[in-house]
């Protein structure tokens, strides 16, 4: 959506100078009438929506790749990294999830560490639900890791980002989305 | 021809009042207080409400979050917004000891040195899911939420559940306050409201507005323009001036915490954590600062900088310690790192028992050396006075309001008698050194004063001195023509949203995708002269066009390939973008391509101001033109038509006879006859036959004998760059290998920055604020590769920076970006100025 003028795509809250000259206010948006906006020539046009989901999409209907990609140039042959001299490859969202799970798990983790750490050194034990926690997150971090890599389609993948939902009207969440199914903070 | 309003010019504003007057003071919110904002409400609307709140933080990442509002009943229905541990925001909904609303920013709010308006609008009413709740970040939906749970539709949730409400606290427990400043804090019951009803875009910049709502019974507006505390009334700093007199009480909050001049529309400089040594701690807003951990000779530092004109601050000696030292500092290299500069006056105890009661100004020394200064110890209570005038690089201290004299009779205001020359072309920062106590000395403190505070947070009472500008207030007044550090006093950039044009006339980014078919790509918002083409999602060449060159005429700055032509790659520059036929070198069907574009002068003329004679389309305004000439093969000059000093020069070799040459480029950070290839990534080589000792002048720039700018009988261009305040910044800077990187000070919020190492080897990194809009940002281009974005495995994670609204800072360990001890070189243009920069 945007308003234009011969052409032109005006921005909201920018002042601009049009075709004969004349410089116009930055709130000649909501300054001006309709009727304003006719006579200066400005006129609305519903673009087509463009919006997307970066965390899928390039851009609109452009998705992302699920799976790891080797990169080829425009030519098809293969993109080798001048470093290393191996085929360079584009991580995949599957690659991307999974990394960033095990850093959210390591998160999780990280913030009761000290009560391993203090067992190791003062043999001071570590409470149960410390422990249950703990196994919790990586038994969490392991069914998500399982779900992001059997996905076969994005929209599968997509799903993992769904909140479940029950049958009652309206429908009421029942739980998290699957790919932040961790156990709440303790 | 007359406007709808009588005249064409009827509302535009070029003069010095750019702001609403909506938000011009603060409520300073220090967590160390345990500050606090309360009010008991009934139960009103559960479904909807809109909260509107501009915030500028000061210590970041605190371990149980700032709550901006919570509520509830605080037993098990609550809800709480807050910026998380990592500094991220939350928007949590627990209803029956439950979440049932939970949505996170995949943004972090990690900008110190400018206010945020953060507008959270919740609306369960809403049929689609995601749309029951929204958050406006500076005007713009953030569109990159996290959903991890969210409520039915028309539930019930526990925002104006009967309870106390609380901002700067989290309701059910005693944690989760604020550190920095809050200013025009609405609240609105029963209904969802946009954030144009707070706020509006003026050329650029989100500003505030009067709000247009209804309130609603709940609803409330706090302006914090009292200064009572305590108890709530409309004479207190809770004060609602909303007309529902939903006044809130005070807690942990004092007199020199209200009505602070600190605020969206004037912006003052503080210490910041973003460029401090970490042993060090920040309160009180960053005015306070006290030694931490361990350290010795630690640096705190300001990230407001001061690259023109007369500046005047204040030091309240709390605790003198050991052995303190206040004064500036320039060229940052990591907060636990020395600046390239820095300069302070040092007393305290170690002078006191090892020299005689003689205090010391250091020029770059820390521990050891310093040259003695027989003028008055300061004493803890004792007020500092700093003067820096750097235009003329001259700078003073003085004591409870007498200047400290060197040889003569100091005195700012005359110039007379300053105690250090300082080194020109630099731009200062505030800054102090901090100790621990030793020799029986305690550990130091000190608290700022930039203009916003004379009390220095009540430990003094307030005399009220304010600049020659009417900004500020002092213990002392400022000498004549020396100004507050505050974003008002700032000199007006030539290109600026209170001025004719703003960046985005000169410089823009857009982003499309291909489609194998002609198609007009728009909303550049002028006619660009020189347009950069990179596909983001597949491999392929860089491709650079230019008005001079013309349409279908591209060199790819990833490689050494002679000019290519193609008539259905750019096939014309329109009056708002560009066009494209069909070709898939720039427009292949499905792959994404960023486009970044700036606006030279048009068709190029002839120039003679050179041996050589070139074409040149030149923009003096913006500091950028286009230069075409034919090489010679011998030393010689070329006309580039900037007016000005040359910054940056980016040469390639268009001809397709001989030997296929490197790109050239110059840079005024590296200066004589060194030289960067912008297709490789090898590091700067120097020698004379590259630019003939790089004297380059207002009018051309020299090249000699080197095939790679001067073959003999051989078809250059040139892109030529000259700085201009404000908008353009073409610098260095040194890695320091951390996550917590270098602070770069641009003077502006960057839209664009194109990164080399020079030190050695490193590819060209390219960022821009539309391929990530958000902090922090990991998407990046490598110029002289034809990668797609990142990630791949060879240039993967740990390329995280943030933009910020004056600058940027490295958030990797990349050696790309941040390799320790390291040298950098960039480019960047602005998306604002600092002086209108909100915080990103």
């Amino acid at each position: 959506m945007a308003w234009l003028y011969n052409g032109r795509t005006l921005k909201v809250g920018k002042s601009w100078t049009d075709d004969n000259g004349y410089k116009h206010p930055y709130n000649w948006a909501t300054a001006w009438s309709e009727e304003d906006k006719e006579q200066w020539g400005v006129t609305w046009q519903d673009d087509v929506d463009t919006s997307y989901d970066e965390r899928f999409y390039w851009a609109r209907d452009v998705e992302r790749s699920l799976d790891d990609i080797n990169v080829v140039d425009e030519d098809g042959n293969a993109v080798i990294d001048p470093t290393t001299g191996l085929q360079q490859v584009q991580l995949g969202l599957k690659s991307q999830w999974i990394a960033q799970t095990k850093s959210t798990a390591n998160g999780l983790l990280t913030a009761s560490d000290w009560y391993v750490v203090r067992n190791a050194e003062k043999s001071t034990a570590i409470p149960a639900d410390i422990t249950t926690y703990r196994d919790a997150v990586r038994t969490a971090s392991g069914t998500i890791e399982t779900a992001i890599n059997a996905c076969t389609t994005l929209d599968a993948f997509k799903a993992l980002f769904e909140v479940p939902m029950d049958d009652q009207d309206p429908p009421q969440p029942t739980g998290k989305a699957p790919i932040y199914n961790f156990p709440d903070e303790i | 021809m007359s406007g709808p309003f009588g005249s064409s010019q009827w509302m535009y504003n070029s003069g010095a009042d750019f702001y609403n007057g909506v938000a011009t003071q603060s409520l300073r919110l220090d967590d160390g207080s345990s500050p606090y904002l309360s009010k008991s409400f009934g139960t009103s609307n559960r479904k909807t409400g809109t909260y509107s709140i501009w915030i500028k933080r000061s210590n970041l990442s605190l371990s149980t979050g700032a709550n901006i509002l919570s509520g509830g009943d605080a037993t098990t229905n609550d809800y709480f917004w807050a910026f998380t541990n990592t500094d991220t925001l939350q928007i949590r909904n627990i209803t029956s000891n439950s979440y049932n609303l939970e949505v996170f920013t995949q943004r972090v709010f990690r900008d110190t040195s400018a206010w945020y308006n953060i507008v959270v609008v919740q609306d369960t009413t809403q049929s689609t899911t995601n749309d029951r709740l929204k958050i406006y970040i500076n005007g713009i939906q953030d569109t990159n939420l996290t959903y991890t749970t969210m409520p039915s539709q028309n539930a019930d949730t526990s925002l104006n559940l009967a309870g106390t409400h609380y901002i700067s606290k989290l309701s059910y427990a005693n944690q989760g306050y604020i550190d920095g400043y809050i200013a025009e804090v609405n609240f609105i019951d029963g209904t969802a409201y946009d954030a144009s009803y707070f706020g509006e875009f003026k050329n650029g910049v989100w500003i505030a507005k009067e709000p247009s709502v209804t309130y609603g019974t709940n609803g409330f507006r706090l302006q914090f323009n009292q200064t009572g505390t305590g108890t709530a009334s409309s004479s207190t700093i809770g004060a609602d001036t909303s007309g529902n007199d939903n006044h809130f009480s005070s807690s942990g909050i004092v007199a020199s915490d209200c009505d602070m001049p600190d605020s969206p529309e004037n912006n003052f400089a503080t210490f910041g954590v973003l460029n401090s040594n970490t042993n060090t701690s920040l309160s009180e807003g960053g005015l306070r600062a006290l030694t931490g951990g361990g350290g010795n000779y630690d640096q705190v530092r300001s990230d407001f900088g001061l690259s023109s004109g007369k500046w005047y601050w204040e030091i309240y000696v709390e605790e003198r310690g050991y052995v303190p030292a206040v004064g500036v500092c320039a060229g940052y290299k990591g907060n636990n790192a020395n600046p390239d500069h820095w300069i302070t006056f040092g007393f305290g105890g170690w002078f006191i028992t090892n020299n005689s009661s003689v205090p010391q100004y250091n020029v770059n020394q820390n521990s050891s050396g310093g040259t003695n200064w027989s003028v008055t110890m300061p004493a803890n209570g004792d007020v500092i006075m700093i003067a820096i005038d750097v235009d003329d690089n001259k700078i003073w201290w003085g004591l409870n309001g007498t200047w400290y004299n060197s040889s003569g009779t100091a005195n700012p205001a005359t110039g007379t008698d300053p105690r250090v020359t300082l080194t020109s072309n630099q731009t200062w920062h505030p800054m102090a050194t901090l100790s621990v106590g030793g020799g029986g000395y305690t550990n130091e403190k000190i608290r700022m004063n930039f203009g916003q505070d004379d009390t220095f947070a009540g430990e003094i009472s307030s005399t009220g001195n304010t600049d020659e500008n009417g900004n500020g207030i002092f213990k002392y007044t400022p000498p004549s023509g020396y100004l507050t550090l505050c974003t008002a006093n700032l000199p007006e950039p030539t290109i600026s949203p209170n001025e004719d044009t703003q960046a985005d006339d000169y410089f823009n980014t857009v982003l499309y995708t291909g489609t194998n078919a002609t198609q007009s790509i728009t909303g550049v918002g002028f006619q660009p002269d020189w347009v950069w083409l990179k596909s983001r999602s597949n491999a392929q060449n860089h491709r650079v066009f230019d008005v001079i060159r013309g349409t279908g005429e591209y060199l790819e700055t990833d490689t050494t390939d002679a000019e290519g032509s193609s008539s259905t790659t750019l096939t014309s520059f329109d009056s708002d973008g560009f066009s494209l036929g069909g070709s898939s070198l720039v427009n292949t069907n499905t792959y994404t391509y960023v486009a970044w574009n700036w606006k030279a002068g048009g068709t190029a003329a002839s120039n003679t101001d050179g041996s050589i004679t070139s074409s040149v389309s030149a923009n003096t305004d913006a500091g950028f033109s286009i230069v075409t000439y034919t090489g010679t093969g011998a030393s010689a000059t070329v006309g580039h038509g900037l007016g000005a000093d040359v910054a940056m020069l980016i040469i390639k070799k268009r001809s397709s006879g001989g030997t296929a040459r490197n790109w050239s480029v110059w840079h005024q950070a590296l200066g004589g006859d060194n030289l960067l290839s912008l297709n490789t990534t090898s590091a700067t080589a120097s020698n004379s036959i590259y630019w003939g000792g790089g004297n380059h002048t207002t009018s051309v720039f020299e090249v000699n004998t080197s095939t790679t700018n001067n073959e003999n009988t051989y078809d250059f261009v040139a892109y030529c760059f000259a700085e201009i305040e404000g908008y353009s910044k073409f610098g260095s800077y040194t890695g320091n290998g951390s996550t917590d990187g270098t602070f770069v000070y641009t003077g502006f919020r960057p839209a664009f920055i194109l990164y080399k190492k020079s030190s050695s080897t490193g590819n060209w990194i390219m960022d821009d604020n539309k391929t990530s809009t958000y902090n922090y940002d990991s998407n990046y281009l490598v110029a002289n590769s034809a990668d797609q974005e990142g990630d791949t495995t060879t240039n993967t994670a740990g390329h995280m920076f943030d933009h910020l609204s004056n600058g940027f800072k490295m958030r990797n360990t990349n050696s790309d970006r941040n390799q320790s001890g390291a040298t950098y070189i960039y480019m960047a243009f602005a998306e604002n100025p600092f002086k209108y920069a909100n915080a990103r």
